[in-house]
C-alpha cells in the first residue's frame, strides 16, 4: 500500500487551490466538533468529579439555617464529616466584577481536595481574621498579590452598617480542575463573616456533609430533612453528584443542541469533500483507465481516491479538533472544562473524519468501476 | 446602458449552466442551508425568550426594590417604606381611587420536573387579593382564589404543566406545614405563569420574613414613572430604586441570551468560514469550467466588469437559496416550539429579525465566495483561456 | 504455436434497443515475435479488435486466446492481473500521468509487482535507456515533445516484460519524422528483443515498418489482403 503514497501525494496536488480550500473548510467544520466535544466534555467532567459521598445541605425555601444542625446532622449516623458554608456576595470597584466569597473554616479543605491551598496558606487564613484565598483568575485579572486590602461592596452589610468589607489576600491557589491560571474559587473565614455580618448570626446558608457510604445518599439526605421539616428552617438535601446534575439540566438539554449541530457540520462537510473528490476523480477517468489498462484493479484505484481523501481531510480535521478544543479553554465564557484533554471527542472526531473521507471518496470511485474500460480510456 | 445589458447577458449564460454544474452548485446551497440552519435554530430560543418578556411585560409595569439587590432573595422593603411608596404621586389608580401599588413577597421552592426527575426552583409570589384583582393579565381557569390567612396558593398552568404533584386540590409542604393549591391561573405574560402565587402576608408570616420583597407598582406613564422616581429619590428615609418591570426582566434574560447569542454566533461564524471556503472551490472550479466560454466573451469585446459581476451573481444567488433552505428548516422544525429554561416557558421564534440575520449571512458568504474566482476569471490572458482543451 | 488466437469473434453494443455488431466472426492467429498492422477505415473496429486481444473489453461471443490462456474466460479481476503481466499498452493521445516525472510514469507498472523500490528504480533507468529518454527522467509529460512522451510510454509499457505490445496509433499525434522515429523503436524493439507488436495504424508507411499487415472493413478482416511487409 505504502507504494502508493507517491500516487496519492501527486494526486491530491493535481489542483492545490482545490484541495487547500477542501482541507480548510475541513478544518473549520472540525474546528466546531472539536469545540462540542470539549464543551460535552466539560459538562461530563464537571458531573463525574462531583463526589457521591458529599451531601449539600440548604435551605429548602432560603431562610438561614442554624449552626446547631450542625452536630444534629453530625449524630445521624454514616455522617463522618462536616462543613458551614455562608456566601458573601458583592464587586470590586464596579458591579460588572462581581465576586463571590464562600465563608467556611478549614474543614472544607477535606471536602474540597482539587484546591492546592499550601499548608502555609492554610495557617495564614486562619491567622488572619480578615483573610481570604483567591483563585489564580481573579488575582491574575485585577492584579491582587498576597498582602493586599481588598475592598469588597456588598449588599449585605455588616453590623456597622458598613457596606464595604476590607479584605486581606493570604494566598492565591490553583486547583486541579482547572488549567493554571484561570481558577475562580474564592473563600474566607466563615468566624469573621459571621461575627461582623447585620444578618441572622450564628447561621449558614447551607452545610457540607461526608458520608461513609456513598449508597447512603439518598436515605441520608431524607433522614436530614425529616429532622428540620417541621422547623422554621426546612432543609433540602442531595448529593453533590445529584446537584451538579440538577444544576446541568436546568441549562436545556446540551446533547440535543451537541449531536444536532455536529449532525449539521458533518452532512455539510460530507457534500463538500464528496464534491471535491468527485471532480477530481471525473477530471482522471482516462488516468484511472489508462491505470487499470495497464493491470491496476478496481480497489486499487479505490484505495488510492480514499487515500487522497484521507490525506486532504485526516490532517485538517485533526488541526481543527485540537483548534476547537483550545478555543473552548480560551473562551470568555464559563463553561464547565476538563483540564485533561477531551480523548473520547477527539477520537469520535478523528473516526469522523475517515468516515467522511471514506464516503466521500466511495461514490467516485463506484462511478469510475461502473465506467466501462474502453469508453474512459477515450475520456 | 451598455454595461448593464452585456452584465445582464453573461449573468444569464452563468445562471443556465447551472444545472450543469449541480453537484458543485449544491455544495453552495447545501453549505449554507447548514449554517443557517444551525445558526438561526440556536438563536431561536434567544429570540423566543426575548420575545416573551418584551410583548408581555406590561408597559406600565415598575418594580420598586433595594439598592444594589442583585439576587431576589436580597429584595427587602420594610412596611413603613412599602407604605410611603405606595402613597408616592405618579402611580395610577383603580376604578375606586386606590393606588394600583402592592408590596410582595419571593421565595424559590424546589420543584420536580415531569418526565426527567430534577429539580428547578421555582418562584413562589405572595400577592394581595387586590393585586391581583387589578392585573388583567391573569385569569383564573381553575379552582378559586386563595383566601388570606390561610395556607393556600395558585398555581401557574405553565408551572402545573411542567413540575410534579401542583394539581388542583394537592398539597405542598412550606414552613409551617402543607399548603394547599386551590386554583390555576393563566397569564398572556408565559414568564409569569411558571409561578406559585400565595397571600403575602400569610407568605411572610409563614417564612418569618416580616417584610416586602419588592413592590409592584403600575406607573401613570412615563410621567408618572419620572414623578414616583423623583419623590422616592428626595426621601432620604428610602433607599430603593425605581425600575420599569421591562429592564428588569430584560436583565435578567441578558444572562442566557448572551449565552446563546455567544453559542450561536460562534456556530454561525465557524461553519460560515467552512462555507465560505466550499463556495471558492465551487466558484473556482465554475470559471476554470466555463474559461473558454469567458475569454471568447473577452475576444468578442466583453469587458471585465461584466465577468466579475455575472460570477458574483452566480455565488449570491447559490448563497441566498442556501440561506432561505435553511431558514424554512429552522422554521419549520423549530418555530413556535415550546421550551423551558430555568422553569420558564416560552416558544422559540424564528422572526423576520433572524430570517434577515440569515440573508445577511449568506450575502458575505456569497461575496466571500465569488470575488477572487471572479477577480481570477476576468484576469486571466484571453489568449491562454482560448487554448484550453 | 501462435501466441493470439481468436476465433470466431463476435462484438456487438447495445444502445437502447438497438443492437449494433461491430465485429463478425473474427478469425485472426498471430505468431510469436510477428509485428502485425492493422489497418482500415474509421469506425472499421479495430480499436474495438484491439481492445479484445489486450484485454480491455470481452467478446460477445467466441474465444480470444492469448499465451495459451483463454482471456474472454477471465473474470474482472483475473484479466487486470492478466493485462499486467501479459500486456503493455501504447495510446495515440500517450496516456501519461500528468503530475508524475517520467521515471514515475515508467515506474507505475512494477507498483504490481512485488519488486521493492531500489529494484523499480534500476528497472526503469535501463528502460528509459533503451528508449532513448535517460536524461529526461525527472521531466514532467508537460515538459516533454509529443515524441518523447510516447518514448516514455513506451517504455511504460515495456517495463513488465510483457508478451504482447499493444499499440492503438501510436503515432497518430506524431509529425512525419518523429512517428519515423517511434517506429523505428518499435521496430528495434521487434527485431532485437523478439517482443510480439499489435499495431493499429491509419499510416501506410507506419504500417510498413511491420512485419504483416492486416486490414479490416465494417467489422471483418478482408480477405487476401493480409501479406508479408516488404521491410
Ligand atoms: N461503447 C460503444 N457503444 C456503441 N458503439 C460503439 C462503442 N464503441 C465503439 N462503437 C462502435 O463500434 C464501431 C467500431 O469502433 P472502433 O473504435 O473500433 O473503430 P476504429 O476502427 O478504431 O476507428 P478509428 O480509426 O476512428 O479509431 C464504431 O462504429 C463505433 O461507433
Ligand atoms: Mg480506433
Amino acid at each position: 500500500m505504502t507504494k502508493f503514497l507517491p500516487l496519492i501525494w501527486v494526486g491530491i496536488w493535481r489542483k492545490p487551490t482545490r484541495t487547500v480550500l477542501t482541507a480548510l473548510a475541513v478544518l473549520a467544520g472540525f474546528t466546531l466538533l472539536g469545540t462540542l466535544g470539549a464543551v460535552d466534555a466539560g459538562f461530563r467532567h464537571a458531573r463525574d468529579r462531583s463526589p457521591l459521598d458529599v451531601l449539600q445541605v440548604d435551605a429548602r425555601f432560603g431562610t438561614p439555617l442554624p449552626l446547631a444542625y450542625l452536630e444534629q446532622i453530625a449524630a445521624i449516623p454514616g455522617v463522618t464529616a462536616m462543613v458551614p458554608r455562608a456566601f458573601l456576595g458583592g464587586f470590586y470597584q464596579q458591579p460588572r466584577n462581581p465576586i463571590f466569597f464562600v465563608a467556611t473554616d478549614e474543614r472544607f479543605f477535606s471536602f474540597r481536595p482539587e484546591l492546592l491551598v499550601s499548608d502555609a496558606q492554610k495557617r495564614r487564613l486562619a491567622e488572619t481574621p480578615n483573610g481570604v484565598l483567591v483563585g489564580t483568575s481573579h488575582a491574575n485579572k485585577y492584579g491582587w498579590k498576597t498582602g493586599d486590602q481588598i475592598p469588597l461592596q456588598s449588599p449585605t452589610l455588616q453590623k456597622n452598617g458598613d457596606k464595604t468589607w476590607m479584605l486581606e489576600i493570604v494566598g492565591v491557589f490553583d486547583t486541579t480542575f482547572d488549567p493554571p491560571g484561570t481558577a475562580r474559587f474564592t473563600m474566607m473565614n466563615y468566624s469573621y463573616f459571621d461575627e461582623n455580618r447585620s444578618g441572622p448570626r450564628g447561621t449558614a446558608n447551607g452545610f457540607m456533609a461526608r458520608i461513609s457510604n456513598p449508597d447512603d445518599a439518598v436515605r441520608i439526605s431524607g433522614e436530614i430533612d425529616a429532622l428540620f421539616a417541621n422547623s422554621g428552617a426546612p432543609t433540602r438535601t442531595m448529593s453533590e453528584r445529584t446537584s451538579t446534575e440538577n444544576n446541568l439540566q436546568g441549562l436545556g438539554n446540551i446533547n440535543v443542541l451537541i449531536n444536532g449541530v455536529a449532525a449539521a457540520v458533518l452532512f455539510m462537510l460530507l457534500f463538500l469533500t464528496g464534491n471535491t473528490m468527485s471532480q477530481s476523480a471525473q477530471e482522471r477517468m482516462s488516468e484511472f483507465a489508462t491505470m487499470k489498462a495497464m493491470g491496476f484493479e478496481g480497489r486499487d484505484i479505490t484505495a488510492i481516491l480514499i487515500g487522497e481523501s484521507l490525506m486532504q481531510c485526516l490532517p485538517a480535521a485533526i488541526i481543527g479538533l485540537l483548534v476547537g478544543v483550545k478555543l473552548v479553554v480560551l473562551s470568555p465564557q464559563n463553561f464547565p472544562r476538563d483540564i485533561n484533554p477531551p480523548w473520547l471527542a477527539i477520537t469520535v472526531g478523528v473516526l469522523a473524519a475517515v468516515i467522511v473521507a471514506l464516503v466521500s471518496s466511495s461514490l467516485p470511485a463506484w462511478r469510475l468501476e461502473r465506467r466501462p474500460l474502453t469508453e474512459a480510456l477515450r475520456d | 446602458m451598455l454595461a448593464l445589458s452585456q452584465i445582464a447577458a453573461v449573468t444569464m449564460m452563468n445562471l443556465r449552466a447551472i444545472p450543469q454544474r449541480a453537484g458543485a452548485s449544491a455544495v453552495i446551497v447545501i453549505g449554507m442551508a447548514c449554517v443557517v440552519g444551525v445558526t438561526l435554530s440556536v438563536l431561536s430560543l434567544s429570540e423566543g425568550f426575548m420575545t416573551a418578556i418584551r410583548d408581555v411585560v406590561p408597559k406600565d409595569a415598575v418594580v420598586v426594590m433595594s439598592q444594589g439587590a442583585r439576587f431576589p432573595q436580597a429584595r427587602f422593603i420594610s412596611r413603613d417604606n412599602a407604605l410611603t411608596i405606595i402613597d408616592a404621586p405618579g402611580i395610577s389608580k383603580t376604578a375606586e381611587g386606590k393606588p394600583r401599588a402592592y408590596g410582595d413577597f419571593y421565595a424559590g421552592v424546589p420543584m420536580t420536573k415531569r418526565g426527567d426527575g430534577f429539580t428547578t426552583f421555582v418562584s413562589l409570589i405572595g400577592q394581595t387579593q387586590a393585586a391581583i384583582a387589578s392585573n388583567p393579565d391573569m385569569k383564573i381557569v381553575e379552582g378559586r382564589s386563595f383566601q388570606p390567612g390561610l395556607h393556600e396558593l395558585l398555581v401557574g398552568r405553565a408551572a402545573q404543566q411542567q413540575f410534579v404533584g401542583l394539581d388542583v386540590g394537592t398539597t405542598i409542604p412550606l414552613p409551617q406545614g402543607d399548603w394547599s393549591i386551590v386554583g390555576t391561573y393563566t397569564s398572556i405574560n408565559a414568564l409569569a405563569e411558571s409561578a406559585l402565587i400565595g397571600d403575602a402576608e400569610t407568605l411572610m408570616s409563614a417564612f418569618q420574613r416580616p417584610v416586602f420583597a419588592t413592590v409592584q407598582v403600575r406607573v401613570e406613564g412615563a410621567q408618572g414613572f419620572d414623578r414616583l422616581s423623583a419623590e422616592i429619590a428626595a426621601n432620604p428615609t428610602l433607599t430603593v430604586n425605581v425600575r420599569w418591570l421591562r429592564d428588569i426582566a430584560a436583565e435578567q434574560a441578558e444572562q442566557l441570551n448572551s449565552l446563546l447569542r455567544f453559542v450561536g454566533l460562534t456556530l454561525g461564524i465557524i461553519m460560515g468560514a467552512g462555507a465560505v471556503f466550499g463556495a471558492l472551490n465551487t466558484m473556482y472550479s465554475a470559471v476554470s469550467t466555463r474559461q473558454r466560454e469567458i475569454a471568447t466573451l473577452r475576444a468578442i469585446g466583453f469587458g471585465p466588469a461584466p465577468v466579475v459581476i455575472s460570477v458574483l451573481v452566480e455565488s449570491l444567488a447559490l448563497a441566498l437559496i442556501g440561506a432561505f433552505v435553511g431558514a424554512a428548516i429552522a422554521w419549520l422544525a423549530f418555530n413556535g416550539n415550546v421550551h423551558t429554561v430555568g422553569g420558564a416557558l416560552f416558544e422559540l421564534r424564528v422572526n423576520r429579525a433572524l430570517i434577515t440575520l440569515g440573508i445577511g449571512m449568506a450575502t458575505m458568504v456569497g461575496f466571500l465566495g465569488g470575488l477572487l474566482p471572479a477577480v481570477r476569471a476576468a484576469r486571466a490572458p484571453v489568449i491562454d483561456a482560448l487554448r484550453t482543451r | 504455436m501462435s501466441v493470439v488466437s481468436l476465433r470466431n469473434v463476435v462484438k456487438h453494443y447495445t444502445r437502447g434497443k438497438e443492437r449494433v455488431e461491430v465485429l463478425h466472426s473474427i478469425n485472426l492467429d498471430i505468431a510469436p515475435g510477428e509485428f502485425l498492422a492493422l489497418m482500415g477505415p474509421s469506425g472499421s473496429g479495430k480499436t474495438t479488435l484491439l481492445n479484445l486481444i489486450g484485454g480491455l473489453d470481452r467478446p460477445s461471443a467466441g474465444e480470444v486466446t492469448v499465451g495459451g490462456e483463454r482471456v474472454d474466460a477471465l473474470s474482472g479481476g483475473q484479466l487486470s492481473k492478466w493485462r499486467a503481466r501479459h500486456v503493455g499498452f501504447i495510446f495515440q493521445f500517450y496516456n501519461l500521468m500528468p503530475m508524475l516525472s517520467a521515471e514515475r510514469n515508467v515506474e507505475l507498472p512494477l507498483l504490481l509487482t512485488p519488486l521493492n523500490s531500489a529494484q523499480r528504480m534500476s528497472n526503469v533507468a535501463a528502460a528509459l535507456e533503451l528508449v532513448g529518454l535517460a536524461d529526461r527522467a525527472k521531466h514532467k509529460p508537460g515538459e516533454l515533445s509529443g515524441g518523447q512522451q510516447q518514448r516514455v510510454a513506451i517504455a511504460r509499457a515495456l517495463i513488465s516484460d510483457p508478451t504482447l505490445l499493444v499499440c492503438d496509433e501510436p503515432t497518430g499525434d506524431l509529425d512525419r519524422e518523429t512517428a519515423e522515429e517511434i517506429m523505428g523503436l518499435l521496430q528495434m524493439l521487434n527485431k532485437q528483443q523478439g517482443k510480439t507488436i499489435i499495431m493499429v495504424t491509419h499510416d501506410p508507411k507506419a504500417a510498413a515498418y511491420a512485419s504483416r499487415q492486416v486490414h479490416m472493413d465494417k467489422g471483418r478482416l478482408v480477405e487476401g489482403e493480409a501479406r508479408t511487409a516488404a521491410a
